[in-house]
């Protein structure tokens, strides 16, 4: 199947399903069905990621839980090492992650810009849009922020990372 | 793989209403408390309600001086499909750095998607609604 080995990633049996529609190279300017989910890449994680909040938003109808969930997966599952803990490693060493969320019928919005030693950058996002009046919180004050919101502090170096590093 | 990949979503509801988001770790090796495009409203993803949304990915520090995906649902607001408004979102940055690698991404409330990119031969992007049961991957050839 051509559409395979353009993705020699794509052994697991989920993903001859997944890429049923692989040799698609457009865009969709017609009118298509609502619900939709739309992600940038489409490399193994963010498919899983893509299908995460589909599934989400299918089960819950919640579409700002449904981006917070894909978003997450890909936080989870390191998406080419540029999403989550374990990658891109500034000139210290350590990972930074950050994270936005913006939701329409409100114009609500959660960031957080520089967080260190939280892994999940887009639940601070959402807790930040939940519980404060602000949009954007940062840096060591953003992990501070996150551990009194119940996050783990942990370290987001990983053996790879520190090896890039 | 890029050193600056970003998950950046869109999502529209059965009742129409838009969420976006994006998730990143940056770019390697930059200088600590560089913060990049991810977490700006109107440069890592835009929402208008009674529009639709976008999201980017690519070289943050280039690209959040051009709020690309502002741009994109701006452009969507006064009429353009979401290839059309991607693609001036990315052709509004080329001609300052022409060497820019990124990607745009749109959705609007029709069920209408699109992307644009640059500096990389063709972006490739997820796409799931009820035309499938599965994941659907797009590709662009890029500008």
């Amino acid at each position: 199947m051509a559409a395979i080995s353009k993705f020699p990633w794509c052994l697991a049996l989920w993903c001859s399903v997944s890429h049923a529609f692989a040799s698609a190279r457009s865009t969709k300017d017609d009118t298509e069905p609502i619900p939709i989910v739309v992600t940038t890449w489409a490399n193994q994680g963010f498919v899983a990621a893509t299908d995460r909040a589909w599934r989400h938003l299918q089960t819950t109808g919640d579409r700002l839980g449904a981006v917070v969930e894909g978003c997450s997966a890909c936080e989870e599952m390191q998406c080419d090492r540029s999403v989550g803990y374990g990658g891109s490693p500034d000139e210290s060493g350590e990972t930074t992650v950050e994270a936005l969320l913006m939701d329409g019928p409100r114009h609500r919005m959660g960031a957080v810009g520089d967080l260190r030693r939280v892994k999940s950058a887009s639940r601070v996002a959402y807790a930040v849009m939940n519980y404060t009046k602000h949009s954007l919180i940062v840096g060591e004050s953003a992990t501070k922020f996150a551990i009194e919101m119940g996050f783990t502090e942990e370290s987001l170096q990983t053996d790879e990372s520190k090896k890039m590093y | 793989t890029s050193n600056h990949d970003t998950i950046g979503m869109v999502i529209i509801d059965a009742n129409a209403d838009v969420s976006v988001g994006t998730s990143t770790n940056g770019a390697t090796h930059k200088i600590p408390g560089r913060v990049g495009d991810a977490p700006l409203p109107g440069a890592g993803a835009y929402v208008d309600n009674a529009v639709g949304g976008a999201a980017a990915t690519g070289d943050g520090d280039v690209m959040m001086r051009f709020l690309p995906s502002y741009h994109a649902v701006e452009l969507m607001a006064n009429g353009a499909t979401p290839s059309e408004a991607t693609r001036s979102a990315i052709e509004r940055i080329k001609p300052f750095y022409p060497a820019f690698t990124g990607a745009v991404i749109a959705a609007d409330k029709k069920g209408r998607y699109g992307a644009a990119c640059h500096g990389i031969p063709t972006f490739s992007y997820c796409v799931f609604n009820n035309h499938s049961d599965a994941v659907q991957v797009i590709t662009v050839d890029c500008i």
